[in-house]
């Protein structure tokens, strides 16, 4: 053995090298070996360690950012250069998807999650104010189980999967909570996310098991909150869109990739209810179902949407959005709902956005100019100091810049004290908008303008038609009407008109639960819905260069 | 000269995304003697180069206006050409589409737009549009370059997109008549990609496309 150790020490690239994993405090947490060619991002990963990866590992995000405290690194990459400041590669930080060590290296990670655990606990939101339970009528309530009592409702949303837990006897809501969805560590956009699943049945494993072990973890949390065991709960119905089901059920995803299947039903039945059963920690032969997708990338969380504003109930011209990553829109013109699905980036969660945030403690969620012009008020959630921007504070503050005539149409800033950004106060320096801030927000909302104009024309209605607007997803109960149809948001129709509705696409996923027929409900609304690919549109482009500008909603 | 200030005059109101003001000094112009052909030429292609150098140094410009950019200078084009004395020589043509399994065509627009001034024919083949059908209609056309735009890194990298049109273009011996462009979010965050999906260059935004376009076709008839 001593003879080992002296041809170690002696020739020490022979051994692989290892990776030493430390906390802030620098005691030793775990050591990983790193085979040769794997990068220290995928070490990590097998070793079940997952770092953020919002990029897929490319090399184009910069969220994997590691620090290397000690032993040889190869030179920095091109994209590390261009992704990590020289101040930050001087101090050691290194992208992990990019470094491949040459030697031993003691590293410290800034933002990974524990595969087998969830550890850490991602940050869990309760839904304060939640609206009541939108029940099914009473003849067509499901019959209790005697023997499980409670049941769980899931919005698997591409960043947030919100948890609700009812009572089936008593016909309560329990708790409703909220959790950024983990597979945001494989990818910010589904695509990116498809793409890992599809490497290897390994990858379509893990990241399926890393969104259903976080909503396990809820419902354990939950469930122990309220003394009560997983094991009570006796039936689980899932929404979300048909990426994040296929994701799920570990099964067709390809066909998302595959522009010819476009318009048909995808398969979203998981492959393996037993397995998903075991990572959700619930008892084998629970009931799980998984809403039926509309078709394409229209899941069942706008059916869900559509249900809980009753949107076929409100009259012709009546017009859904919910807002997210990928915002999902249904127009009912009396007849048909028809839909469209826009991907316009994550602009109205906070994402991309220099000091964007999702709306939390600390949140800048809306702002008014002063009345002398000379600068902006803003409020924050739980009136503490600001830390970011969530969408609805992105919306007063283009609107309140706008018409000052701080911001031009176009989404430039005027010349002079503003050029490079707005300046907003707040700590670290104070918060800055930058022209590319409000152009991700520009592109994000002429999505929106995009696809309505383009439903609108395949209904044939004109804009006077249109009634009625439900708003739901990513801005919440703090969206500003008034403000949103200065910039073009939402058409423009009396605000008496506008609702909003939160978390609808939750409020149909409970509604589901408690339905007896709840997969016929489903395909009824199917049955009543047309889908519309808008990439093959001809329209759309022109509609979205139409509403790329800060300017009221035109056609 | 008076040619100059209206270049001035023009390239400013390109820089302010002004289209109607663009209109107007083009429009003035004309009514103030001045050739449509030196409107298109040493006007509004001039004022395409600087907007290329302009991207290029870090102008900050959104997409609204790389869009109004291209905008201006197709529509001031398309106003000018029937007034040409003689009907232009052709700069050369390409093929453009989206690549297979990719739907965006804004930044095709916005290239295609940016053509017109330089007298390049534009074949728009529309999205998802497959290798061999690239470069069947590349053939078909004449074309000297085929434009592949790309928004997503899976169809950027795909067999059946950039890399299948350069396997069939080297099957067919084509390599030195016909030269391929690519452009999109992909090529911008990894500046060497588009070698390796087999282009033979790149463009970081559709406005500068036109112009390295422009100096591909006349490698080509070189």
């Amino acid at each position: 053995m001593d003879k080992d150790r002296a041809k170690d020490s002696e020739n020490p690239n022979h051994a692989n090298p290892v990776l030493t994993l430390v906390n802030s405090s620098n005691d030793i947490i775990r050591e990983i070996p790193c085979a040769t060619e794997l990068t220290v991002c995928e070490a990590l990963r097998s070793a079940g360690v997952k770092l953020r990866t919002s990029c897929g590992g490319q090399g184009n995000c910069g969220h994997c950012r590691i620090l290397v405290l000690d032993g040889c690194a190869c030179a920095p990459s091109q994209a590390e250069m261009s992704l990590l400041g020289s101040g930050e590669l001087e101090r050691g930080f290194r992208l992990a998807c990019r470094l491949k060590p040459a030697g031993n290296l003691k590293i410290q990670l800034t933002d990974s999650i524990n595969l087998s655990s969830g550890e850490p606990y991602l940050p869990e939101s309760t839904d304060d104010d939640a609206q009541p339970l939108f029940m099914p009528a009473p003849e067509y309530i499901r019959p209790p189980d005697p023997t499980k009592r409670y049941g769980a409702a899931v919005d698997l949303g591409t960043t947030h999967i919100r948890v609700s837990v009812c009572d089936m006897n008593s016909r309560f809501r329990v708790a409703s909570r909220t959790i950024v969805n983990p597979q945001t560590y494989y990818g910010t956009d589904i695509l990116t996310r498809i793409e890992f699943a599809l490497l290897n049945s390994e990858n379509a494993r893990e990241i399926s098991s890393v969104a259903a072990k976080a909503a396990g973890a809820v419902l354990e949390r939950i469930a122990r909150d309220f003394q009560f065991r997983p094991a009570d709960i006796g039936r689980v119905l899932f929404v979300g869109n048909t990426a994040m089901l296929t994701i799920l059920a570990e099964k067709n995803c390809d066909l998302l990739l595959d522009s010819g299947r476009g318009k048909c039903e995808i398969d979203c039945r998981p492959s393996n209810v037993d397995e998903l059963c075991g990572n959700l920690g619930l008892e084998t032969g629970t009931e799980i179902e998984l809403a039926k997708p509309l078709a394409g990338f229209i899941g069942s969380d706008l059916l869900a949407g559509v249900i809980a504003s009753d949107l076929t109930g409100a009259g012709a011209g009546s017009l859904y959005i919910d807002f997210g990553t990928n915002s999902e829109i249904a127009l009912w013109d009396g007849k048909k709902i028809m839909s469209a699905s826009a991907a316009g980036g994550p602009a109205f969660e906070g994402g991309g956005i220099g000091c964007g945030m999702l709306p939390g403690p600390g949140a800048v969620y809306a702002a008014r100019m002063t009345d002398d012009g000379t600068g902006l008020i803003c409020d924050t959630i739980g009136g503490l100091e600001a830390r970011g921007l969530c969408g609805s504070a992105m919306v007063d503050i283009i609107a309140e810049l706008a018409g000052a005539g701080i911001l031009d149409d176009r989404g430039r800033f005027a010349p002079g004290a503003h050029k490079n950004g707005y300046h907003l106060g707040g700590k670290n320096g104070g918060l800055i908008l930058k022209k590319r801030d409000v152009d991700s927000f520009q592109r994000a909302k002429a999505a929106i303008g995009g696809a309505v104009v383009c439903l609108m024309d395949a209904a044939g209605m004109r804009t006077e038609e249109l009634k009625n607007i439900y708003i739901s997803g990513a801005f919440g109960k703090y969206l500003d009407i008034e403000n949103a149809m200065r910039i073009g948001l939402l058409p423009a129709i009396s605000p008496r008109y506008i609702h909003k509705r939160r978390n609808a696409a939750l409020a149909g996923a409970e509604y589901l639960l408690f339905h007896r027929n709840s997969i016929e409900v489903i395909e009824s609304l199917k049955n009543r819905s047309d889908f519309t690919d808008l990439s093959f549109s001809d329209s759309f482009d022109k509609n979205f260069v139409k509403n790329l500008f800060i300017k009221p909603f035109s056609r | 000269m008076m040619l100059e200030k209206v270049k001035k005059d023009y390239l400013e109101a390109v820089f302010d995304t002004d289209g109607e003001k663009a209109m107007r000094v083009i429009r003035d112009a004309v009514a103030g003697g001045v050739q449509p052909e030196d409107i298109v030429f040493n006007v509004v292609v001039p004022t395409l180069d600087l907007m290329v150098k302009a991207f290029a140094e870090n102008m900050d410009a959104n997409l609204a206006q790389h869009y109004m950019t291209a905008q201006i200078a197709s529509d001031v084009t398309e106003e000018m050409i029937p007034k040409f004395k003689k009907i232009p020589a052709s700069g050369g043509t390409i093929v453009i589409g989206t690549a297979y399994g990719d739907f965006h065509s804004l930044g095709k627009m916005i290239v295609s737009g940016c053509l017109k001034a330089r007298m390049i024919k534009i074949v728009d083949l529309g999205v998802n549009v497959a290798a061999e059908r690239f470069v069947s209609e590349a053939i078909a056309a004449g074309a000297h370059v085929i434009a592949i735009s790309a928004m997503m890194v899976h169809t950027a990298h795909g067999e059946k997109g950039c890399q299948g049109v350069r396997k069939l273009l080297k099957e067919k011996n084509l390599e030195n008549k016909i030269k391929i462009i690519v452009g999109g979010a992909p090529f911008r965050f990894d500046s060497e990609l588009y070698k390796t999906v087999g282009a033979d260059a790149y463009a970081d935004d559709g406005v500068t496309a036109g112009k390295i376009i422009e100096n591909l076709i006349r490698e080509v008839l070189d």
